[in-house]
């Protein structure tokens, strides 16, 4: 499926006409979106190295992910709409860059290992789980969300 | 789905997503040295 007629049409959209015209506007977009980015990382961070039994021992797993994963949420929507408007202001730039599908593959990847699969098995009493399991969950969360920033970065430099 | 058949999809995720990003890792690292010794010999 090709995705330039998308691109093309976010290239010369509203969106765009905002995001190229007013660089403050981009600004503050772009620090709402690296705010998200830290706090999707933060709750990656934490929810999963409390699987790996590393930080806050003393508090069930469980009650970490349930609220953990709420925040995750939030960070979730707010890198999505933010970062739609930014890459309306080089869409057609970003369309033509390999980091960018990088970015978007590992992002499609997180996003479906989180709710088609981390979330509904964490809903289980996690002692029941084989530890084995959780441990590689935890360790493929935490690269799959580095993966996710770090492509995206290097987007800028590629 | 039940917990068995989660928990083997966690497992074949990781194991699948693991190999693939050690490759994507590999190969971005390969193209960075490989720019660096064209920069500076």
């Amino acid at each position: 499926m090709d995705l330039y007629p998308f691109f093309d049409w976010l290239d010369t959209s509203l969106l765009a006409d905002i995001s190229k015209a007013y660089g403050g506007v981009f600004a503050v977009v772009q620090m709402f979106h690296l705010l998200g980015i830290s706090m999707l990382g933060g709750m990656v961070l934490v929810g999963d190295l409390r699987l790996l039994n590393i930080v806050m021992k003393d508090i069930p797993s469980e009650v970490v992910i349930e609220n953990t994963h709420k925040w995750f949420n939030v960070a979730l929507v707010i890198i999505v709409i933010s970062g739609i408007f930014m890459s309306s202001a080089v869409a057609l730039k970003l369309y033509y860059n390999s980091m960018f599908w990088a970015k978007m593959a590992s992002l499609g990847a997180g996003v479906l290992f989180v709710y088609a699969i981390r979330r509904p098995l964490l809903k289980f009493d996690h002692a029941t789980i084989k530890p084995l399991t959780l441990r590689m969950m935890a360790i493929t969360s935490i690269l799959i969300w580095f993966t996710v920033a770090a492509s995206g970065r290097w987007i800028g430099f590629s | 789905m039940n917990k068995e058949t989660l928990e083997k999809a966690a497992v074949g995720f990781a194991v699948v997503t693991l190999i693939s990003l050690a490759w994507f890792w590999s190969v971005q690292v390969g193209w960075v040295i490989e720019t660096l010794e064209m920069a500076y010999g």
